[in-house]
């Protein structure tokens, strides 16, 4: 899992931290752009994108 | 801010399930509009067997003209296709149309120009001004005389 401080990080907007954890989901990121056998690239940069906007979005202080 | 231990862990597990349901999710739209493209995607070759016109076109320049103006600056002929603006531009005294042909055909800027004649930046944009203007002038006196012509 990734650890609390990455995710704080994350959520604030820092690069690294960012990288960090679309690197822990790179293998399920991969594994879900499968599509008709292959891995589909744009599939692949549509995943990345939707999870970079999705962490910006999530809070766990409220 | 201090966060309990627990509460960091709960953070970890809620992220966690969080980035697993917006991939899953994500993907599953990906599919979607993918298949949804796919169904629409015709092979190149089946539509050129369909179309009953050429499926390209070549330019031609210089060939619906009968006879191109061109003008010598700076040693470089320049050729003029259209013929209005040929007109025009002839109209034009020697060195005003040296300075348009050398802005807009040649792609010299500003302080090129002034260079060329010893002058500064600005008297070269000053320059290109006026003789744009004596331009659109000598180009709205050419289509009155067209309609005067053609009303009479």
């Amino acid at each position: 899992m990734v650890p609390f401080e990455v995710i704080e990080k994350a959520i604030a907007g820092e690069l690294e931290a960012i990288e960090l954890v679309l690197q822990h989901y790179s293998p399920r990121i991969k594994y879900l752009s499968k599509y008709r056998g292959h891995i589909n690239d744009d599939i692949q940069e549509r995943l990345k994108t939707q999870l970079i906007k999705a962490i910006l979005q999530f809070r766990f202080d409220r | 801010m201090k966060y309990s231990e627990q509460f960091m862990e709960c953070v970890e597990y809620s992220f966690a399930a969080f980035c697993k349901i917006v991939l899953r999710n994500a993907a599953i739209s990906a599919y979607r509009d993918f298949g949804r493209k796919q169904k629409h995607e015709v092979s190149l070759d089946y539509l050129m067997s369909e179309t009953s016109f050429e499926p390209f076109t070549t330019d031609n320049y210089f060939e619906q003209y009968d006879k191109p103006t061109v003008f010598v600056v700076k040693g470089q002929e320049i050729i003029v296709a259209s013929e209005w603006l040929a007109n025009v531009l002839s109209k034009l005294p020697e060195q005003r149309r040296t300075v348009l042909l050398m802005y807009f055909f040649l792609g010299y800027t500003d302080t090129k120009i002034g260079n060329e004649y010893g002058r500064s930046r600005s008297t070269a944009n000053y320059w290109k001004h006026a003789a744009l203007n004596q331009l659109r002038k000598e180009w709205l006196k050419s289509k009155d005389e067209e309609q005067k012509i053609g009303t009479l």
